[in-house]
């Protein structure tokens, strides 16, 4: 877990000089480009785009998106509520550390597709199997992450403010919040990688409707051009969530580190 | 933006594992003892949950519990755990040569860091879904899909950790090897190998989680035989408690596998203070 925030981390701070990413991204296109010459099932790119703007005429693209959006993110704040409580719990006492620590390293184990199948015999095809896959997919790497947060405050610091008589919001936003910072944004950042894999699954197996049944659907169809423009949106919307939004928060919430 | 390298404190990361050592003496005894109750009541929980749902779709613990030694008893949880586990090992082995390749050219070149990374975040950062349908659609049903898919998840961490134990090599030591001529095998055997181990362990033990639930998820849309192929079985028989059973021994197998994994990192690693 740890490598992917260094490794983006490196992304930002090795001079990303633009005509390297320009040439990796060339390089992936035309990667996928041989893939779709030796390989006769892989689809071309273009096609792709092509048939996402059908999709978008035809009024499936953003329908289907706001659904999937809603249960995301509905399933998300349930994780990172419940999360946080049993984070700051393990933060803060011992016996809580003891007790949760091995079932959450069991639960992070298990891998998402489980969760969707599960969901999906359980609570058939709703609302709430994607809300439910996405809650217990992201549930465990919050808690883990939390916890983590809780533990970095640095309590001498606390201490010595409080001798100093300094006030309590000022403790909060200068000695809590900047310790607290990171690794709460790590929190949301791998709950958002690990429940977005897990709406999908869901999606795939147990709804009838969103951007997981619709990738079912041309596939099922198929029409794998349908398919792969869907990935696209998904691998869009990941790169826009981690690398435009949650990036440049992490950036700011951790500066006070690289001074 | 700020700093050409990244502080030391991201460098330690890397090495970092994950489960923190806990002191030694009483609260190691009652951390057992703990979370061996958590578990009991939770296991509670669940029978009580079960007793009161009273239906095949919510099997008792007891009932998975049969379920699992069953599993055990008739030999399939061997052979699939092999089964996968081959697929994995196989996929390890390309990640491994592909990771050490691109590694070492990030680690030599400010170029190919920066060119790398994007490709790298891409197949790090991929939904498991796509990898499993792809590797379904170009391999077919066969043992290939899964395997790339092992190697294809593996490789960003392989490949980032030994960029990160190429960049921590010593300069001046390198420098000095240089001065004094040493061969290049020496170089390599005696400058980058320790260098490159701990740090290629770390990035296996991350890799490996990864690739392992990618890999099962490759089994369920597509295989013969494996973990993941006994998953979707179940689903398709509508047996909750065969599931259950399967995620069971999977989370057995992961946490063996990574104990493991960790204790050899200790014994290869004792003579290196800052891990030990």
């Amino acid at each position: 877990m740890t490598t992917i925030s260094t490794w983006q981390r490196q992304l930002r701070t090795r001079g990303t000089s633009a005509a390297a990413v320009t040439a990796a991204l060339a390089s992936i296109l035309a990667a996928w480009q041989v893939a779709v010459l030796v390989g006769n099932r892989v689809p071309s790119v273009t096609d792709s785009i092509q048939r996402l703007i059908t999709e978008a005429e035809v009024g499936e693209l953003w329908h289907n998106l706001a659904l999937s959006m809603n249960r995301f993110v509905l399933g998300l704040a349930a994780a990172l509520i419940v999360g946080a409580v049993i984070g700051v719990l393990m933060g803060l006492s011992r016996l809580a550390d003891l007790a949760f620590s091995d079932l959450n390293a069991a639960a992070l184990a298990i891998p998402a597709v489980i969760w969707a199948l599960l969901t999906t015999m359980w609570f058939g095809f709703g609302w709430l199997t994607p809300v439910v896959t996405v809650f217990l997919s992201g549930l465990p790497f919050v808690v883990v992450n939390i916890a983590k947060a809780t533990r970095a405050v640095p309590a001498d610091l606390i201490l010595m403010a409080r001798a100093f008589g300094v006030s309590r919001s000022r403790v909060l936003r200068e000695i809590v919040t900047p310790a607290v910072a990171g690794s709460t944004v790590a929190a949301v950042r791998f709950a958002i990688m690990s429940a977005w894999n897990g709406l999908l699954l869901a999606e795939w197996f147990g709804a009838t409707s969103g951007v997981g049944w619709r990738a079912r659907y041309w596939y099922d169809a198929n029409q794998l051009d349908g398919f792969l423009a869907w990935v696209l949106v998904f691998i869009l919307l990941l790169v826009i969530a981690d690398l435009l939004i949650l990036g440049p928060i992490e950036r700011y919430a951790t500066r006070w580190r690289s001074q | 933006m700020t700093q050409t390298v990244a502080p030391p404190e991201n460098r330690s990361v890397a090495v970092e594992s994950p489960p923190r050592r806990r002191v030694r003496g009483p609260i190691r005894r009652n951390r057992w003892v703990v979370s061996g109750a958590t578990l009991l009541i939770a296991l509670t929980a669940w029978g009580a949950l079960a007793a009161w749902v009273d239906d095949p779709i919510l099997p008792t613990p007891a009932g998975v519990g049969e379920q699992v030694y069953a599993i055990v008893a008739s030999g399939e949880a061997l052979t699939n755990f092999a089964a996968s586990i081959a697929k994995i090992a196989a996929g390890f082995a390309i990640a491994m040569v592909g990771g050490l390749v691109i590694g070492f050219a990030m680690g030599r070149s400010r170029f190919m860091t920066s060119y790398f990374s994007l490709p790298l975040f891409v197949l790090g950062n991929m939904p498991g879904l796509t990898y499993a349908v792809f590797g379904l659609l170009i391999f077919g049903v066969g043992a290939g899909g899964p395997i790339v898919v092992s190697a294809l998840v593996a490789l960003p961490f392989i490949a980032m950790n030994v960029a990160e134990g190429v960049r921590s090599v010593d300069g001046n030591l390198l420098a000095m090897c240089h001065a004094f001529e040493r061969r290049r095998t020496d170089i390599l055997r005696h400058l980058y190998l320790p260098a490159l181990t701990t740090f290629v362990f770390a990035g296996v033990r991350y890799g490996f989680a990864m690739a392992w639930k990618v890999e099962a998820l490759t089994e369920v849309f597509g295989a013969s035989s494996g973990v993941g192929f006994m998953i979707r079985k179940a689903y398709q028989e509508f047996r909750v408690d065969d599931m259950l059973a399967w995620t069971a021994l999977f989370i057995i197998a992961m946490v063996l596998i990574e104990r493991g994994l960790a204790a050899l990192e200790n014994r290869f690693f004792a003579w290196r203070k800052e891990i030990a």
